[in-house]
């Protein structure tokens, strides 16, 4: 509160119990002043308990994108020996990374996604197409679902890949959607480069 | 500049809406929204530096380091406004203490959350046990200020040195040493000083000096943030996955290839 809105209100307080206390004079038979004076009030900070709970957000355990049509169960994925992130297991499945923040929780999440598989499409085939706006759904292990909207859609080549605007730390409830585009390298057996879809929370 | 006027609007309307509240006593409504008010005030920050500077400086703005720093410092520069909301309707024991104090909860809660966010959620229990007893024990040191209890004012001062060092241990573990236990708890010292000089001059009825010391407690949870983000960013930063993701095996190659 505004110092002298709080100023104000002690000000009003100190008068009206300076008008109450003051009110006339003790008659004989009355007590003295000292032995009628109230006990002084309770002070509410004496009680106050400080919040030792936070809201928790649980993990996630599907994907949808009505855009797109896709509607996905999520695995999670950790960290490979290398140092690469894990990526699903099969090409029709999302992945969330575990290490990072739980879609709708403060910071980056991060579902990955397979453009193909050897012989077809993968769950993130349309990924590129995603337009401005679309609505992605992240339903959680506890029922509840968190709503984002697509703000942009960037490729990216894998040798110069955004480690920090898609995992780096900020409090902001954000989803990323990444996979891979552009050519394909046939002697490396790899996609040049990254898709990434960028989102907030709705 | 549409977007300058829209927020600019909506924080005046936030400070009147504020204002009848209060002056309807309807005070858990005026301290919801002095919150909004306050996190509000960081949007209009940055969409007036959107509007005044040019794109790429702009756009260096949601870089995320600069990202964590703003929101970190939203949370623990809001921390200090609220807690001195708190101590001036503790000490006059007024009858908005409830309300304060249920919005110091609000912004506890969003810290720990971030916590967990940052480093998972046991370290984020941890930190709010320790934090709790940092906003009970400066509540402890307002209330027995204002009645003249010494020893009670006493007591609480020396609890809030072991939340300084185990806030200060907790922070650095967490950043992997990026952080000395030294440096953090001469920096929680120098933050529980000034907030218990604060209410020293509030229940002295010393309001400019109140007003000052405020200001200045302010400023060093800014900086003091600050150093936290740059510690706990580099932290978090050293473990993330290296390269891109290898997420695709070249079945549709010509048709991704075209988008």
């Amino acid at each position: 509160m505004p110092a002298y809105r709080r100023t104000a209100a002690v000000v009003s307080l100190a008068a009206l119990l300076t008008a109450l206390l003051s009110g006339g004079q003790p008659a004989a038979d009355e007590p003295s002043p000292a032995a009628r004076e109230p006990s002084p009030a309770p002070m509410a900070a004496d009680t106050f308990r400080s919040a030792r709970t936070y809201q928790k957000v649980a993990a996630p355990v599907r994907l949808r994108i009505p855009a797109l049509r896709l509607n996905s169960p999520i695995e999670r994925l950790d960290l490979r020996a290398d140092g690469t992130v894990a990526v699903p297991k099969r090409p029709d499945v999302a992945g969330w990374y575990e290490r990072g923040p739980r879609p709708g929780q403060a910071g980056p999440a991060v579902i990955l996604g397979h453009v193909d598989s050897r012989d077809g499409p993968g769950i993130f085939l349309n990924l590129a197409r995603l337009p401005g706006g679309a609505v992605v759904k992240v339903d959680r292990a506890d029922g509840s679902t968190a709503t984002f909207h697509v703000t942009k859609v960037s490729r990216v080549s894998k040798t110069s890949f955004p480690t920090d605007l898609v995992y780096a730390p900020t409090l902001e409830p954000t989803l990323r959607l990444v996979t891979c585009g552009g050519s394909f390298d046939k002697n490396r057996r790899s996609y040049r480069d990254n898709v990434i879809a960028f989102a907030s929370a709705a | 500049m549409d977007a300058a006027n829209a927020a600019v609007k909506m924080h005046v309307d936030h400070l009147l809406r504020q204002a009848d509240a209060y002056a309807a006593k309807d005070y858990a409504t005026a301290d919801r929204i002095y919150r909004e008010s306050y996190e509000h005030t960081y949007d209009l920050g940055g969409v007036l530096a959107g509007a005044l500077f040019d794109p790429k400086q702009a756009a260096a703005l949601q870089a995320p380091t600069w990202r964590l720093q703003s929101e970190l410092g939203k949370l623990l520069g809001e921390h200090v406004a609220l807690v001195e909301d708190m101590t001036r309707a503790a000490v006059t024991n007024a009858p908005d203490f409830a309300a304060a104090g249920e919005i110091v909860n609000s912004n506890t809660r969003d810290l720990a959350a971030a916590v967990d966010s940052l480093f998972g959620a046991a370290a984020a229990e941890d930190f709010q046990s320790v934090w709790a007893s940092h906003i009970e024990q400066l509540m402890a040191y307002a209330s027995a200020a204002a009645v003249q209890d010494s020893i009670r004012r006493d007591q609480a001062r020396a609890n809030l040195h072991d939340f300084e060092t185990r806030l200060a241990a907790f922070l650095e573990s967490a950043t992997g040493k990026r952080l000395s236990s030294g440096a953090l708890a001469n920096a929680f010292l120098s933050h529980d000083e000034m907030l218990l000089r604060h209410a020293d001059a509030f229940v002295a009825k010393d309001y400019g000096t109140a007003q000052d010391i405020a200001y200045e407690t302010y400023g060093h949870m800014l900086e003091l943030s600050g150093q936290l983000a740059d510690a706990i960013g580099a932290t978090v930063a050293a473990r993330l996955p290296v390269g891109g993701a290898q997420t695709g095996y070249g079945g549709m190659a010509g048709t991704v290839k075209r988008r």
